[in-house]
């Protein structure tokens, strides 16, 4: 088949009108979704959206243990879905077989630290009482930014980037996070969460005390079950289409689009590999197979390896779980680092040079050498990281 | 047509018992026949060993942090089983991840199989 210089020159136009409009494509800003969603899926995200920032009260389900009224009431800096300034109240206890316990009965491993009226003028408390000889640990709100992507990646990428017994000698020996049905986890400070959508309904009940048809029993207060009359809605309090859209909101939530880098920047990403922070806030991870095309084979900058690591009795607080020790903690993802006000699980730094400082364990060699750096390959690095 | 009535009717019913199975405590339902009684419907949990009793184990799963503690009562009757070998209720161990099928008796949930998983250590992770 022939074509004429004029169906050539109208081709060429098309092809350079559709790469300008994909080169052209804003990239997503914090609170904006995936590019490339379908109607449909944006609809939901929308939707989502709107359960997210859905406030409860106790006549709607909320309670009657809780630690905040609506999800957007943590996750709102600077956006929906960003991080919060509300700091919650974990504990365990390691017992004499070396089990970490969790306290189940007791209402743990989350403390809530509020209650309703009807339960504080039914029991006289203000918050839920935790056992004397528990450990306890504080936890920040982490942005949720991109974690459908970090859903999408396949155990089997978690489990080669694992190297538990430091085969290959670097001094960082990662593992694989476990729930205690024995499956991969990968979400929450401990990587004890293997699903996002396990992640998205268990927080209804946990921090909203809101009963959703799979998490549908309130659990206790002190030991005790819930007093008559404080928990007047029957369970579940949520439906479940109503589950299904908060989880599309987060699942289809876009991480934010680092910032272009300057000369300084592009410095600082070198050091960032050679200091060894890389080797467990690994740049990037690249999602599986997916039946929602905007997860489906993604590179996501996520700088975290979702795997457990050391991090020394510097930053040790209670372990959780089948796997997490005191001292193991998920390597954070950095993904949106620029929007965070506080840093590291409990919020102790306030800066991302005091979080690098407080690094130890696997962390240490990183952080000796960040103390190493001349000022401006400090100021380097910084500058990298404030670009995420 | 009363006998399309009587058909219809009887799916409906069958549909009905199946749905409360299922929803009656989370856990999946693996066999059930509707001629049984419901206290013969068989479920599976999977979950790690908080503690062993004389006449049980405590077994901790959930989800997210939501977690949830289920009392598995065992008897004579139970098969319990670690790397294919058998094995008795007072060897299992706290921390031990297991999968059990049982059925609700007015004794609670009383167990047939205990299977003992391999531990992730096992696995290298």
């Amino acid at each position: 088949m022939n074509m004429n210089a004029e169906t050539v020159r109208k081709l060429a136009l098309v092809v350079g009108v559709v790469f300008l409009a994909s080169a052209c494509e804003k990239p997503p800003e914090p609170g904006d979704p995936l590019p490339g969603l379908t109607s449909e899926q944006l609809r939901k995200f929308e939707q989502g959206r709107e359960v997210f920032n859905r406030v409860f009260t106790q006549e709607t389900g909320l309670g009657p243990l809780f630690n905040a009224d609506s999800c957007v009431e943590c996750h709102e800096d600077p956006v929906v879905g960003g991080s919060g300034d509300e700091v919650e109240l974990h504990a365990t206890r390691l017992d004499e077989n070396g089990f970490c316990d969790p306290l189940i009965e007791s209402g743990g491993p989350v403390f809530q630290l509020e209650v309703t009226a009807l339960l504080n003028d039914a029991l006289d408390i203000d918050s839920e009482p935790v056992p004397d000889n528990a450990d306890r640990a504080r936890r920040t709100t982490p942005d949720i930014f991109g974690f459908g992507l970090l859903d999408a990646v396949p155990d089997a990428t978690l489990l080669d980037l694992a190297d538990p017994n430091d085969a290959d000698g670097d001094g960082i020996s990662g593992r694989v996070g476990r729930d205690f049905s024995g499956r991969i986890g990968r979400f929450g400070r401990k990587a004890l969460v293997a699903t996002l959508q396990e992640f998205n309904e268990g927080a209804f009940q946990i921090e909203q005390g809101v009963t959703t048809p799979n998490v549908a029993e309130e659990g206790t207060v002190g030991d005790q079950p819930i007093p008559d009359g404080v928990d007047p809605l029957p369970e579940p309090e949520i439906d479940a289409d109503s589950v299904r859209l908060v989880d599309a909101f987060v699942r289809f939530l876009a991480p934010p689009a680092p910032l272009e880098l300057s000369s300084a920047g592009r410095h600082g990403r070198r050091i960032f590999s050679d200091i060894g922070c890389a080797a467990c806030h690994v740049p990037s991870l690249r999602t599986g197979a997916n039946e929602v095309a905007a997860l489906a084979y993604k590179e996501v900058q996520a700088y975290t390896d979702l795997l457990l690591h050391d991090m020394g009795s510097e930053l040790a607080d209670i372990c959780l779980g089948p796997a997490a020790t005191r001292s193991e903690f998920r390597t954070e993802p950095l993904m949106g680092l620029r929007l965070s006000q506080v840093f590291l699980h409990d919020g102790r730094a306030d800066s991302i040079e005091a979080a690098i400082i407080a690094h130890g364990g696997e962390g240490a060699a990183s952080r000796e050498a960040f103390l190493k750096l001349a000022p401006e390959e400090r100021d380097a690095l910084l500058a990298f990281l404030r670009s995420l | 047509m009363s006998e399309v009535f009587r058909l219809a009717q009887a799916f409906i019913l069958a549909s009905a018992f199946f749905v409360c199975a299922t929803t009656a405590d989370g856990n999946v339902p693996v066999a059930m026949s509707a001629a049984q009684p419901a206290s013969s419907v068989t479920h599976t949990l999977t979950g790690t060993i908080r503690r062993a009793h004389e006449d049980g184990i405590e077994v901790i799963n959930g989800v997210q942090l939501a977690l949830k503690l289920t009392y598995i009562t065992v008897d004579a009757d139970t098969e319990i089983h670690r790397e294919d070998e058998s094995i008795s209720l007072r060897e299992l161990r706290v921390g031990e991840l297991v999968t059990v099928t049982y059925h609700t008796t007015e004794r609670g949930k009383m167990a047939t199989h205990i299977t003992v998983q391999p531990s992730p250590a096992s696995r290298g992770t």
